[in-house]
């Protein structure tokens, strides 16, 4: 299945503070293995939503045509 | 010189200049090392100063305290902050600012750790301090200068010299007029530029050559260098580099976090799309700025080219003017916020107080309690920058409608009548900085209970609340549910504990995001010499707090005053908080739990007792 990640705050590598992909992933794959795919599985300090509800449980299946939004966690003051 | 207290207490001189401006005597004094162990310096030891020696005065005078902490001095990162205190003429109570930049440093240069201004000046002077020494000047040239303008001719005056200034809004006695160093770094809140104002102080002047010593430099070297680790490791404080303080503002947007349209839209991605860090870092950025020896380094320096809202090279805004100016606004005109951004700090005013005042008039001209007439025919309307950018000139100079709105909100409200109080956005008359209660149920909470009304720096509730940081083995959760109000009492308790003291050193609020719970005592005693560990940390945090709590109280402060203004009690219909308010009387409950406060509001008795060093303030509320 098909879908939309928008990565923001390093993510992928210091020199893409924001990194937008369309990706291919099997049937059944759930947000952790999503993470994992994209090496950024053993940060702890993120924020994942699907199209734009916060997700706290990783195990959700993705659906086809989903926008996965990852950011890191910061704040501003 | 007198009641010099001598030890081997580091970090701090324990030399505080006193100056009476209206005879232009100066002395130094120092005060029992127990008491900057006690009270750690910054706000903690301007309160400590402000109870002893003014609270009971009968002459009504309200100093101006401005005091480093026992770290600025040194090259630990996030210290080169300094604090102003006094009693705040836009709240009424305790009031009080931290600011970075390179002040601070070159104030503990001088061998001394603050200066009390007392008294007001017959003429405008600024003053200059070199060493331990200090002359008062004539500022007659300068007064009615800008900010920007005011250091430029200092800094070329007294060369290598430092200076902290107040615009034409403190001159004019607008209450929420701020104090400038370095152009971009201000002592923004509570209208500490007022006070300084209101003594005929234009600006304070700093060299010197002393170096602040540590208590034990082995201890020291090794934790700054874990903690330069420490920073080096941390996301946040990589993104808060390279996108500035604003680089939160597309995350909040996702989760309730940003005030919209003077706090009554749940989400406007238009908004972050064109005020966020990452749009803002493309379009305007110059290169970023440090405060001495921070290596995050969140400050902007920015540009526009061209357009009607061009603007010299100079400091761009931080996330809360982004906010204040921009998306409070509803403000999609990135370079019109810039500017508004320019002209606040140029005046010298606290842009958070500001932008709330500004969308409370637009609220009133909306709802018919201001009228076009009262304003040259014009008025204000959310989208609309050109009349904000005039009303900001004529704030700071108290023209027209400017003379009501440079009382702040809840002043103006209060001259309105009308209802219009309503529309105030405020906590103990300070307004609420832009992080939104009701998507973050514990700020809100923290915002309640502040000591200088809503506050978001003196406590560390924003990065627990968020998850962005997780403090072990203090009693606080990894992640908690923003928009829950049950269980935040505890939280902010423990939170204000931990924020408190780093408050006091005077640690920037950033660094502390990536220092772990043992840093922070082991950082005050490799200084002080003091043998903290994090027990007699979070005693001081408390001590601390009820400290100011207890002046509060003196002036007046009851429970009723720890509340939500009515804003944050309706829902929005839209956004990731739709629906949500925050539960006032529950955390309200929790909290004076946690705290040890009675149901007046005061701490009770054994509060007072167990806190230690606060047996005056138990006979100042009982009796």
């Amino acid at each position: 299945v098909k879908v939309s990640v928008h990565t923001t705050g390093y993510l992928l590598g210091r020199d893409q503070y924001r990194k937008n992909l369309e990706l291919e992933i099997a049937e059944g794959s759930t947000i952790r293995d999503l993470l994992s795919e994209l090496k950024i599985a053993e940060l702890a300090k993120i924020a994942v939503f699907i199209d734009r509800e916060r997700q706290k449980d990783l195990d959700r299946v993705l659906k086809a045509d989903s926008t996965v939004e990852i950011f890191t966690l910061v704040g501003g003051g | 010189m007198r009641d010099i207290k001598e030890g081997k207490m580091k970090g701090n001189w324990n030399r505080i200049l006193r100056l009476d401006l209206s005879t232009g005597i100066a002395v130094e004094f120092g005060l029992d090392e127990a008491v900057w162990r006690d009270f750690i310096g910054g706000s903690g030891v301007a309160a400590y100063i402000y109870k002893e020696q003014y609270l009971r005065r009968k002459d009504g005078e309200n100093p101006l305290i401005v005091l480093a902490g026992p770290l600025t001095g040194t090259t630990y990162p996030g210290s080169s902050r300094f604090a102003v205190c006094a009693r705040s003429p836009l709240t009424g109570i305790w009031g009080e600012g931290t600011c970075g930049g390179n002040f601070g440093p070159m104030l503990k240069n001088c061998g001394i750790d603050g200066i009390v201004l007392e008294g007001r000046a017959a003429k405008p002077v600024y003053l200059f301090v070199e060493n331990r020494s200090v002359k008062v000047l004539d500022a007659s040239d300068l007064w009615g200068k800008d900010t920007y303008e005011t250091i430029d001719i200092l800094e070329e005056r007294h060369k290598r010299a430092r200076v902290m200034t107040i615009g034409p809004a403190g001159e004019n006695g607008v209450k929420y007029a701020n104090i400038c160093n370095d152009k971009g770094d201000f002592i923004g809140r509570t209208g500490m530029g007022c006070v300084m104002g209101g003594k005929n102080v234009k600006a304070v002047v700093v060299l010197g050559t002393e170096r602040t010593e540590v208590a034990d430099k082995a201890a020291y070297d090794e934790l700054r260098k874990k903690l330069l680790e420490q920073i080096k490791a941390s996301t946040p404080a990589l993104s808060l580099h390279d996108m500035g303080t604003d680089a939160s503002m597309d995350l909040g947007m996702m989760t309730g976090d940003i005030p919209i349209r003077g706090w009554s839209l749940g989400e406007d991605f238009e908004m972050s799309a064109a005020l966020g860090g990452p749009t803002m870092t493309e379009k305007f950025l110059v290169k970023g700025k440090a405060c001495l020896y921070c290596p995050i380094a969140c400050r902007r320096v920015m540009k526009v080219d061209g357009g009607p809202y061009a603007m010299e090279e100079g400091p761009g805004p931080e996330y809360e003017t982004c906010c204040s100016l921009g998306t409070n606004l509803h403000n999609p005109v990135a370079e019109a916020t810039l500017k508004a951004n320019e002209l606040a700090n140029r005046f010298g005013m606290d842009t958070i107080t500001l932008g709330n005042t500004l969308s409370f008039a637009i609220d009133c001209f909306e709802n018919g309690l201001l009228k076009p007439e009262q304003n040259g025919g014009v008025a204000l309307k959310y989208r609309e920058m050109d009349p904000v950018l005039e009303m900001i000139g004529k704030i700071a100079r108290r023209e027209g409608l400017g003379d009501l709105l440079a009382e702040g909100s809840r002043g103006a409200a209060r001259k309105l009548g009308g209802g219009a109080e309503k529309y105030a956005v405020h906590v103990k008359g300070l307004e609420l900085p832009f992080h939104d209660p009701h998507g973050w149920t514990g700020l809100g909470l923290a915002y309640m209970m502040s000591t200088r009304g809503a506050c978001h720096l003196q406590h560390l509730v924003h990065p627990v609340e968020q998850g962005m940081v997780y403090y072990e083995g203090v009693g606080l959760q990894e992640n908690y549910e923003g928009q829950q109000s049950a269980g935040k009492g505890a939280m902010v308790k423990i939170a204000e504990d931990l924020g408190v003291p780093s408050n006091a050193m005077v640690i920037c609020q950033f660094v502390a995001w990536c220092m772990t719970v043992q840093d922070f005592p082991a950082i005050l005693k490799a200084v002080t010499g003091f043998d903290y560990d994090i027990q007699k940390y979070l005693k001081a945090g408390a001590r601390i707090w009820l400290i100011k709590r207890c002046l509060n109280n003196f002036w007046g402060v009851t429970e009723k005053d720890d509340t939500l203004p009515p804003k944050m009690l309706a829902p929005y219909k839209e956004g990731a908080a739709a629906g949500n308010v925050p539960d006032v009387d529950l955390m309200r409950r929790e909290y004076y739990e946690a705290r040890g406060l009675a149901a007046d509001g005061k701490p009770s008795p054994a509060t007072l007792d167990a806190a230690g060093g606060l047996e005056d303030m138990k006979k100042l509320l009982y009796g």
